[in-house]
């Protein structure tokens, strides 16, 4: 299994069909991180999250949160919603399994009602204080890739959705603190409390600060799935995912030629847990800080996802 | 007996696929122009190789290619390494991607074909085997052009990234040195043609001046895809065995290797061959195949396990843990240890009969079809592209 085999795994996870969903309104979001809509979720172990943005008509937002956080399995979820300020009543909060389709329902890509199946579990109610918002801990949730709903109890919609990746365990990643342009980065990857002799893949990418911050998707779109426009962007160059998402080959290699030469992957697989990896640069690259994410993943199931920063000099 | 007979008097009469290299003496960096004849429409294949010592430096060594072209599709690429401890092999393909390649006995190998046609850069590094001082590498490239009406074809190749010194291209049975920086051109060196106008005999790679005619040479198209099995399962691997052991009866060690290997390939394991030269330290050498799992698992398989004392068709005993060569295919594994020793396709209860199909339909463990098209193997930077291809 390679890089992008456990990249598509990770955009597999991400299913597309829904069934024996249950079905919701939703409202529209703001910008505003404090009054658009927005739950954020809070955790020890964060990565960064690229600039997400939505233009159509009527709906318009910037993901207002600039990382998110992965948890650790049964690890409680604490988490905030900050409705809009004319917001009151109670919330249930639901934990499912991440649809596309819903979630893109729900955050104003798509339009329609939303339906929400495969749920793990909804807690509730939560009242929402003076200011529309609402603080709650979740208890934990077995591996795996889901969707955090807040739903108005009494309009029976959707006020947000916000991705939630489960990890099975943690991994540690020994690398050097820095490095010169040049030099290879030695990795040791270590995957805590795992001897059962599972086939894993052990991917390592590193991008520099200022390149990943540059990062952007835009989303544009008339409302369906098939009128729906991702661009990944950086420094002006775009690749554009129209329609549906549908993990491929080729998407993936599109995808990697966007991101800029001063950046390095690599793969390999273990079998006992532990994987030793270099990572290739070279002395034109920039001097700074370089974001090093480190993902292990088995039999479709993200073992451990570690996000660190390395200096090159 | 009469089928040997049949493929000696065969190798006489076939004809030789002709061609030249322009220019002769090429620079590094400049494009070689290969032109031939053949049968009109035929598909030629074309491999070149190269050899180079890198020099190993406080126990580690590593080298790097500017600008290698891969050429069209179909194609395939290899690299082995030898007095590796270690192998890391990079290819930039926008950016840098990295993987380890998996080293026994001090040889690492790689492998690929249908590589995506384009220029990468490549680098190899690693740790060398203890008390090494060179470390050698071989890159071999392969690839098909079709011969238009007339029976003529051409292929322009990219030499940047080759090292100065000897550049092999290999046509059919005839091979060409072209000297890369040196001002000297080795003579066209002829050997009998395989069964069939495109195929393909290897010199012993005895010396780079050294050629000889063999005695016998490799079928081609050799590969067949048959249907294919559960490659990944190791029970699968036991019953396919077992159930093509007939035909293997009269084989000696070394023809058997190579009957399985062209089997088990066929059928869709990723299979290569281990050689040892002084097997079990009892002074004769054992050449047996090493099955590659698709998660990186590999498999020592002894056809030939009864005769040289090991246990089970897949061995665990630690002399197993020792190679001196890895070969990627026939072709390989014919430039090392000689074809006749491989030549499995001569054995009248092997073959079956002159056609490879009528042979495996007995031995086909499905009762559907077999269904027949050229194989499919491993290679170089394609290894990193096969991971990220999936």
């Amino acid at each position: 299994m390679g890089f992008a085999k456990m990249m598509l795994i990770c955009f597999s996870l991400l299913s597309l069909g829904v069934y024996q969903a249950q079905t919701f309104g939703s409202t529209h979001h703001a910008s505003d991180p404090d009054d658009g809509n927005w739950v954020e979720l809070r955790g020890d172990n964060s990565v960064l999250v690229p600039t997400v943005t939505l233009k159509r008509p009527n709906v318009s937002w910037t993901y207002p949160y600039g990382v998110h956080p992965v948890y650790g399995q049964n690890q409680m979820i604490r988490s905030t919603f900050f409705g809009a300020r004319d917001l009151s009543g109670t919330v249930n909060v639901t934990l499912a399994q991440l649809h596309y389709s819903s979630f893109m329902g729900v955050v104003g890509v798509l339009d329609g009602p939303v339906a929400i199946a495969d749920v793990l579990y909804t807690f509730g109610p939560f009242t929402l204080n003076a200011s529309g918002d609402a603080s709650f801990s979740l208890p934990g949730a077995p591996a795996g890739i889901y969707s955090l709903y807040v739903i108005d109890v009494n309009s029976s919609k959707v006020l947000t959705a916000s991705p939630l990746l489960v990890t099975e365990t943690e991994i540690k990643v020994e690398a050097p603190r820095e490095i010169s342009a040049g030099d290879l980065l030695p990795l040791s990857v270590e995957i805590e409390n795992e001897s059962d002799g599972r086939p894993r893949v052990v991917g390592a990418f590193m991008l520099s600060d200022r390149d990943y911050r540059a990062l952007a998707l835009n989303i544009t779109g008339d409302g369906t799935i098939e009128g729906t426009l991702i661009a990944v962007t950086w420094n002006g160059d775009a690749f554009e995912i129209r329609g549906g998402f549908h993990p491929s080959w080729d998407l993936f290699s599109n995808l990697l030629m966007i991101f800029p030469e001063d950046s390095a992957a690599a793969i390999q697989d273990s079998v006992d847990g532990d994987a030793d990896l270099y990572l290739i640069t070279e002395d034109t690259w920039a001097a700074g800080t370089y974001v090093l994410t480190c993902c292990v993943i088995s039999e479709g199931i993200v073992l451990g996802l570690n996000q660190t920063e390395v200096e090159i000099v | 007996m009469i089928l040997r007979i049949i493929a000696f008097l065969l190798m006489l009469v076939a004809p030789v696929a002709a061609f030249d290299v322009s220019p002769q003496n090429p620079s590094a960096g400049e494009d070689v122009t290969i032109t031939g004849t053949a049968s009109p429409g035929e598909d030629v294949r074309i491999r070149s190789s190269f050899e180079m010592d890198i020099p190993v430096k406080d126990g580690k060594y590593e080298y790097v290619a500017n600008g290698v072209q891969v050429p069209q599709k179909p194609n395939r690429l290899s690299v082995v390494a030898r007095n590796v401890a270690t192998l890391t092999a990079g290819v930039k393909m926008g950016i840098w991607i990295t993987m380890p390649v998996t080293t026994r006995g001090g040889v690492a190998s790689v492998s690929k074909s249908d590589v995506p046609p384009g220029r990468y850069t490549l680098k190899m590094f690693g740790d060398a085997m203890t008390g090494a001082s060179i470390v050698s590498i071989t890159v071999d490239a392969e690839t098909t052009v079709a011969a238009d009406s007339s029976g003529e074809y051409e292929l322009v190749m990219d030499t940047s990234g080759v090292p100065e010194g000897e550049y092999r291209i290999r046509v059919g049975s005839e091979e060409k040195v072209v000297s890369i920086g040196v001002s000297q051109v080795e003579p066209s060196l002829t050997e009998p043609s395989g069964v069939g106008s495109g195929g393909s005999s290897l010199d012993s790679g005895a010396g780079s001046d050294e050629r000889r005619s063999l005695p016998v040479s490799i079928p081609d198209p050799y590969y067949r895809e048959m249907k294919k099995a559960d490659a990944d399962n190791t029970d699968e691997i036991v019953r396919y065995i077992s159930t093509a052991r007939n035909l293997a009866a009269d084989l000696d060690v070394f023809e058997k290797a190579a009957f399985y290997e062209h089997y088990l390939t066929g059928h869709g394991f990723n299979v290569s061959f281990a050689y040892a030269a002084n097997f079990s330290d009892e002074g004769r050498d054992h050449l047996w195949l090493l099955v590659t799992t698709k998660n990186g698992e590999v498999l020592d398989v002894d056809p030939s396990y009864m005769e040289v004392g090991a246990a089970s068709l897949l061995p665990l005993e630690p002399t197993y843990f020792r190679y001196d060569q890895r070969f990627d295919d026939i072709y390989d594994a014919a430039e090392g240890v000689g074809v006749e020793r491989l030549a499995w396709w001569t054995d009248d209860s092997a073959w079956g009969s002159a056609a490879q199909s009528e042979a495996f339909e007995e031995v086909n463990v499905s009762s559907e079809p077999v269904e027949e098209e050229s194989v499919e193997d491993e290679g170089l930077i394609s290894k990193i592209l096969g991971y990220l291809k999936w």
